[in-house]
């Protein structure tokens, strides 16, 4: 009776007691949740999401392009693009031989090197780098396992050989390895960017943020060359040097207004696209780095000091011996004998033996200083990588020979860009100019602007004046008559100098070159023309001023006589 | 009585989870769309690059076309020739544009403005 009464008053108390267990139970799991919770969320909180971070975190590199040089209109001189290269890893190929003859059918390469490549025990061998695009999709389409195609930078130069010397290179890993390429490494140079990205489970990259891509922003480098007047140059010197077989030829074209290097002309020259297959010595910019014995080019600016100094006039008459001078030991020659000339004249037929006597009255060091004015034995402060000073030697008075030499350019050496630089003192009536090689690096919204390089006066106006007057002579009158233009009045100077071959001046292997200024009156251009060792007709009137009127008549036509004047 | 009393609180008690249910699924909607976004931008960005890798071609292929060199050849070819001494006249005006300079003496303002006008300005040195 009394289990049957417990019995009906357990139902509620049953269920009551139920639920307290299960609340109790549920209780207990919360409350476990709950620690576990402020666990997770709270005392673990930092490092667990620190964990998750990296997990879901990274970095993607993202290559950039090498700044591009293009020449004062901006035609392209170099460019860089991203190509494709094929490259395996040998370790992870289950039929290397099969793999290589199917590689070698879409790459249209040799079989049996693709072989080879494929046999060694490596984790990765390049197959072939900077495939075309059409090869990059048929390797693609081909899906071996151990194969892939990975992304490069490569350097490209659409006008192959053009300024090429000058321009230089940049290596595989599109690095600066010569010329302007080396010398501007650091502004076309850009570090790659670091693009922060998620991963997600599968490993696809999402992009954290919009504001994260990249710049796609260009460098532009904006060089003061002038693409169709270096054109015309190496033409006219390709043709020259076919025309003499002479082993070398260098023109460079300055505005002596500025200093802007409008040509740097060298032959023969290498294809920048496919550096590795010239010989290294053709990477050298001999107009920077080669010096040479300027010979009678020399005379003007020998001329413009001993006018400086006031010791002769335009009129000063001297003695030129009828062709053969005693001085020392030593007899000094003209081509062609003379008896009185004025120092006006002295330049016009070239004579050595005046030019001596000049040099005689004007005294070694006065003579020396002089020329060290006009940028000889000295860089002209272009930038250029491995750019020469060449050499004046300092003399004594008591030096009579080598003084006479040193005013008909033999004794002392000079690049063919001092020379054509010293040729811009007297075109812009005895101001220093400085090569300017570039004249803006733009980048984005920002902008780096080198300025003109014409500087102070180093040589009185009159001076410089007669000068001038006395080389139009030279190309009218004179030695330099094959350097006319119609319609154009030219100044020029041509010079003929003897090579040393193994301490001695060789009477075969000369150097002939042309310093010429268009148009006299307001000059526009400086021209320097050296052809080194010409056959044939050596004489610099005959080689080199042929050269110069071709490319100054063309520049001439491109930009018009009428200029704003030197200053 | 008693159930009346309780009706409130359960009326609260739905609206907040509701509300929280709602707010969770709002959330977790806008979550999925800016993970849904940055996948196609990073989709996008793909063939952005493949794109620019495109116009780096063209670029070059562009400015390999324009090289004097192959411009001198093809003009041969079609009988073109430099000018000869005297074939050159030069426009005053527009030599002056591209000069940057203001017009000068004998060189009217209207012929600069017609250079400028007709694009020749833009194309010379």
């Amino acid at each position: 009776m009394r289990r049957s009464a417990s019995r009906r008053k357990s139902p509620g108390a049953l269920r009551q007691r139920r639920l307290l267990w299960i609340a109790g139970v549920a209780g207990v799991v919360y409350l476990g949740l709950g620690a576990r919770a402020v666990q997770l969320q709270g005392l673990d909180a930092e490092s667990l999401a620190a964990r998750a971070r990296a997990q879901h975190r990274a970095t993607l590199r993202q290559p950039v392009l090498r700044g591009e040089i293009t020449d004062r209109f901006q035609m392209p001189l170099a460019q860089s693009a991203t190509v494709q290269s094929v490259a395996a890893s040998p370790r992870r190929l289950r039929e290397p031989n099969r793999a290589a003859a199917r590689l070698a059918r879409a790459l249209g390469i040799d079989r049996s090197r693709v072989q080879s490549l494929l046999r060694r025990n490596r984790s990765f061998v390049w197959i072939r780098r900077w495939v075309s695009p059409e090869a990059a999709d048929r390797v693609a389409r081909l899906e071996l396992p151990g194969v892939q195609l990975l992304p490069e930078r490569r350097r490209f130069y659409p006008n192959g050989e053009l300024a090429a010397r000058y321009l230089g290179f940049a290596g595989r890993d599109d690095v600066g390895l010569s010329g302007l390429e080396l010398e501007f490494e650091s502004l076309l140079r850009r570090s790659p960017q670091r693009l922060a990205v998620q991963r997600d489970e599968r490993g696809r990259k999402l992009v954290a943020h919009p504001a994260h891509l990249p710049s796609r922003a260009i460098p532009q480098l904006v060089l003061a060359l002038d693409g169709p007047i270096q054109h015309v140059a190496e033409r006219a010197l390709d043709r020259a040097l076919k025309r003499t077989r002479a082993v070398h030829g260098t023109l460079i074209a300055l505005d002596p207004r500025n200093g802007d290097v409008l040509a740097l002309a060298e032959r023969p020259a290498f294809d920048p696209n496919r550096f590795w297959m010239a010989h290294p010595d053709q990477y050298r910019s001999g107009a920077f780095v080669d010096s040479f014995e300027p010979g009678s080019t020399l005379k003007p600016f020998g001329i413009a000091v001993a006018l400086e100094a006031g010791v002769v006039t335009p009129d000063s008459l001297f003695d030129c011996e009828n062709g053969s001078w005693r001085v020392g030991d030593r007899t000094i020659r003209d081509a062609v004998p003379h008896g009185f000339l004025s120092v006006a004249d002295i330049l016009r037929v070239s004579s050595n033996i005046g030019a001596g006597k000049i040099a005689d009255r004007l005294g070694s060091q006065r003579l020396v200083e002089g020329l060290r004015r006009f940028g000889f034995g000295s860089s002209t402060g272009s930038g250029y990588p491995g750019e020469a000073s060449g050499r004046v030697r300092s003399l004594r008075e008591s030096e009579l020979v080598q003084r006479a030499n040193l005013a008909f350019g033999q004794g002392i050496r000079v690049t063919p860009l001092q020379l054509a630089t010293a040729g811009a003192v007297l075109a812009s009536r005895g101001r220093r100019v400085t090569p300017r090689i570039a004249l803006r690096l733009v980048a984005g919204a920002q902008s780096l602007e080198w300025p003109p390089g014409l500087g102070e006066r180093i040589l009185s106006r009159d001076a410089a004046e007669s000068v001038m007057q006395m080389m139009v002579d030279a190309v009218e009158h004179g030695t330099g008559q094959r350097a006319r233009i119609a319609g154009t009045r030219i100044a020029g100077k041509t010079g003929t100098a003897q090579k040393v071959i193994d301490g001695a001046y060789s009477h075969e292997r000369l150097v002939a070159s042309f310093l010429g200024i268009a148009p006299a009156e307001r000059p526009r251009l400086v021209i320097a023309v050296v052809i080194d060792e010409p056959g044939g007709p050596k004489g610099g009137g005959a080689v080199a001023a042929p050269v110069f009127r071709e490319v100054a008549r063309f520049a001439l036509d491109r930009y018009g006589p009428a200029s704003t004047g030197a200053e | 009585m008693r159930e009346s009393a309780h009706r409130p609180l359960l009326a609260w008690g739905l609206a907040t989870i509701a509300a929280v249910l709602l707010g969770a699924t709002v959330l977790v909607a806008v979550r999925t769309r800016v993970t849904d976004l940055r996948y196609r931008l990073s989709t996008r960005l793909e063939e952005l690059r493949k794109l620019d890798h495109e116009v780096e071609r063209l670029r070059i292929e562009v400015a390999a076309l324009q090289a004097p060199k192959r411009i001198e050849a093809r003009a041969r070819v079609l009988g073109l020739r430099y000018p000869e001494p005297g074939q050159v006249r030069r426009l005053e005006a527009i030599a002056d544009v591209a000069a940057g300079s203001a017009p000068g003496p004998g060189r009217s303002g209207e012929s600069v403005a017609a250079a400028e006008r007709t694009g020749y300005a833009e194309r010379l040195p």
